[in-house]
Formats: structure tokens, C-alpha cells, sequence
């Protein structure tokens, strides 16, 4: 599929999420569907392209997001490291092995955000200790949307990829 | 060069993905709330609020048609003609009752500006959420010319909403009073006991929490609690909101105090800006 294909797909489902929030007026259910799209493109792209596409959408999380610029970021940059280091020794489908990964992934992208919080002199109050929370509690609605999303990526991926004789759409 | 770069392509998208968060990091103005944002981006957040403001738009109306295909499943029992008409009915019974429900929210904020003829009000909509569960902030569009700066206070008919965190063209970014990194300071409208209200993130709900309430004031739950003008971001006397609990300890310095919010976040929709105190 191509990048641009995904990156606008991103783009839809983290507004969308921004929006129902708002709409539906839900403050607790927000499902970080940014760390979801970082690992989606740290398992199932190649470092180059899941790279730009992820690059690419960094300015957009932080508006997103409305925190301080650029500590989002830097978690969702760590986890995607991460999911390219692991990738080759994973299962190729959104089974098991990738729910666990991607359960390790949500502290993984809280950690890094209180280490650069913390270098930038910035560590002391509230929101350190709601990121150590949610560290821990966005684990199960991260999971579920990940393997949702991976999913969803990977059926389009197939039918927009007409390789190995399979009848698909062709752009 | 290009050879170069074809070879090294990958190393270097590596070394961007880590330091353009960096260079956010070290440019951003902190964690603080109501500092100055950049002009590049105020650009590209303007740009975002319009697509995100039509999103809104959309789905709001995705979700009124589900709403009516629900009641096209309840009605399918009953005859055609007849099914039509209260079909025909109903969507028109709900717009009236969007549009009397809108004119109340209308006439509860121009209730607001009558009680202030001192402030100069910039209407504006709530179009998103952020997406963490860290924060708690709305995206707004004004619906004016007026020039939104960072700090500046929000308000809706029944109280404080928040203030400005970031501005873009035609919109900006609202920490409301329940976000971690919000400080107000405020008195209690009973008997002036001062403390400040700190947001207190919780999942479940908007509460904030008056920090630094001396033992030796006497705050009980239903009291109200306002601005006090001191900070130079709220004018004083708006309602942020209700005492909910209180809990003092001996040989505390601090009472532990809970606030429920006068303005209902959950239902954020027309709210004002407060440009200008005259």
C-alpha cells in the first residue's frame, strides 16, 4: 500500500478518535491511536517507509495531542524503534504474540516521555504521575485498538497488493 | 551526494526521527500553560482545525442518522403511511429541540454577557479532544475576527472553562480547569478563604482538587468556589465551582479539598473567550 495511503489513513483515524472524543463527550476513553499507528508501522512497513510516514505525522500528534511539543513524539519514535527490532522475530499476523508486544510497547512509550520529561527539567507534578498511571491502565484499550487497526491495515494492504496472483484493486 | 545519500538513506531518516522530536522539545516554551507559540505552528494547526472542524461536522451527522435508523427499526411494525409521518415528525420534533436547546445555551451566554457588560467576548466552538489520556484539552474555532492570545481566559454561561494554551489561525487549544497543568487562583465566595485550583486528570470525571486551603479556614462541601483576580488571567468573581469534599487531617498544614466544576465539560459546546477586560 502506498505511504501516502497510509499516512492520510492515520491521519482519519487520529481525528477520528479526536473527534468522538468530543462528540460522545468521553475525556477517559482516549485509545492513543498514535502509538497504535507506530507500531502498526514498525511491524508491518519497512524501516524507510514506516520512517517518513511516521515522521511525517510527528507535528500532527503533538497538535493532537496538546501537551508539551516534541515528549509524545520522542515515545512514539522509541516504540517504533523498538517494533523494527523486533519485527523479524515476530508472527507475520495480528495474533498473540503481537497483542504481548504491543502490551510491552504502551510502558515502553510512557517511559521514554518521563525520561525526556525529566531531562528537560520538566518532571515535577501532576502529569508525571497521570503517565505513570496510564502507563499501566491504557495497556488493555492500546492492545485492543492496535489489533483492530493492524488488522484493518493489513486486510486493505492485501487487497490493494495484487502480488502472488491474488485478485485485488489495482492503483 | 545523491549516491551518498541513496546509500545512507536509511540511517539518516533515523537520525531525523530522533532528533526532529528533540528540536520540538528543546524549542517548546515548557509545560506550563499560556506561552507563546510559533508562527509555523499556528499555520499548520490552523490547517488542521479547519479539516478537523468538518469532521465534526460529519460526524455529528453520522451520528444523527444512526439515530434515526434506530427508530425506523422500532416504528417497522406499524403501517407505511403511518410509519412515514411519525418518521416526518420525529426528525422534525428533534431539530426543534436542537434548535431550542441551541437558543437556550444562546440566551444563558448572552445572559453571561449582560451580567458582564465589562467583558469583551469572543464567541467560539469546541471541535475535538486531545488524544491522551494525560491531558484535558478542547480545540476550539472562533467564529470571529478577534485575536486570540495565549493565557487568555474561557468562559461559559454557567463559569470558567479554562484558558488558551496554544493559538492557531482561527482557533486554539483550551486546557480546561480539570487538566493537570492548570493552576486558578480562587477564593471561596462564602467566607473568601483563598486556595488554588489545581485540574486534577482523573479519568472519570473533571474534578479538580483547591490545594493550599489553611486548616484554619473553614470550607464546607456546597461551597462555591470563584476566581480571585490575583494571577492577571481571570477577572474575579466567576464561578469555577462546587466544594465536594473536604477532609482536613490534624497536624496537617492543608485542608484535602474537592471541587466539582461549575460548567459541565462533558457538554462543552458554544463557549467565550475573554479578550479584553474594560
Amino acid at each position: 500500500m502506498p505511504s501516502v495511503i497510509v499516512w492520510a489513513m492515520a491521519m482519519v483515524v487520529m481525528m477520528a478518535e479526536s473527534v468522538l472524543l468530543e462528540v460522545f463527550a468521553a475525556p477517559g476513553w482516549a485509545v492513543q491511536t498514535p502509538i497504535a499507528i507506530a507500531i502498526y508501522l514498525g511491524l508491518d512497513r519497512d524501516f524507510v517507509s514506516g520512517g517518513l510516514i511516521l515522521l511525517a505525522l510527528l507535528l500532527p500528534v503533538e497538535w493532537m495531542v496538546g501537551g508539551m511539543y516534541g515528549v509524545y513524539s520522542l515515545g512514539l519514535v522509541a516504540v517504533f524503534f523498538a517494533m523494527c527490532t523486533l519485527r523479524a522475530n515476530l508472527q507475520t499476523q495480528w495474533g498473540v504474540a503481537r497483542a504481548i508486544v504491543v502490551a510491552m510497547a504502551v510502558p515502553l512509550h510512557s517511559v521514554v516521555m518521563l525520561a525526556v520529561l525529566f531531562l528537560a527539567g520538566e518532571s515535577g507534578g501532576r502529569v508525571t504521575a497521570l503517565i505513570g498511571v496510564h502507563m499501566w491502565t491504557a495497556i488493555p484499550l492500546v492492545v485492543v485498538v492496535t489489533m483492530v487497526m493492524g488488522r484493518g491495515f493489513a486486510r486493505l494492504e492485501k487487497m490493494m497488493d495484487s502480488r502472488g496472483g491474488r485478485p485485488g484493486l489495482e492503483f | 551526494m545523491l549516491e551518498w545519500l541513496k546509500e545512507h538513506h536509511g540511517k539518516l531518516l533515523g537520525i531525523l526521527l530522533v532528533v526532529v522530536p528533540l528540536v520540538m522539545v528543546a524549542s517548546a516554551p515548557g509545560n506550563e500553560v499560556g506561552q507563546s507559540t510559533s508562527e509555523p505552528v499556528r499555520m499548520a494547526g490552523g490547517a488542521m482545525g479547519a479539516v478537523q472542524s468538518g469532521g465534526h461536522a460529519t460526524v455529528a451527522r453520522v451520528g444523527n442518522l444512526f439515530g434515526r435508523l434506530g427508530s425506523d427499526a422500532e416504528l417497522a411494525r406499524e403501517n407505511e403511511e403511518l410509519q412515514k409521518e411519525v418518521d416526518r415528525l420525529r426528525e422534525e420534533k428533534t431539530r426543534l429541540i436542537g434548535v431550542l436547546q441551541e437558543n437556550a445555551r444562546l440566551r444563558e451566554l448572552v445572559g453571561f454577557q449582560q451580567a458582564h457588560p465589562e467583558f469583551e467576548l469572543a464567541p467560539a466552538r469546541v471541535v475535538g479532544r486531545d488524544v491522551t489520556p494525560y491531558f484535558r484539552v478542547v480545540k476550539i474555532r472562533i467564529e470571529t475576527e478577534a485575536e486570540l492570545e495565549e493565557g487568555m481566559a474561557v468562559v461559559a454561561a454557567d463559569g470558567v472553562v479554562g484558558q488558551i494554551h496554544r493559538v492557531y489561525h482561527g482557533g486554539a487549544d483550551v486546557v480546561l480547569s480539570a487538566d493537570p497543568r492548570s493552576r486558578i487562583d480562587a477564593v471561596s465566595q462564602r467566607n473568601r478563604a483563598p486556595g488554588v485550583v489545581e485540574g486534577l486528570g482523573d479519568e472519570a470525571n473533571y474534578r479538580a482538587k483547591v490545594a493550599y486551603v489553611s486548616e484554619r479556614d473553614e470550607l464546607r462541601v456546597g461551597d462555591t468556589m470563584v476566581t480571585s483576580g490575583m494571577g492577571g488571567v481571570f477577572p474575579r468573581e466567576l464561578r469555577i465551582g462546587t466544594v465536594v469534599e473536604v477532609e482536613s487531617r490534624p497536624g496537617d498544614l492543608f485542608q484535602d479539598v474537592v471541587l466539582e466544576p461549575a460548567v459541565d465539560f462533558s457538554r462543552l459546546e458554544e463557549i467565550f473567550v475573554i479578550t479584553n477586560v474594560n
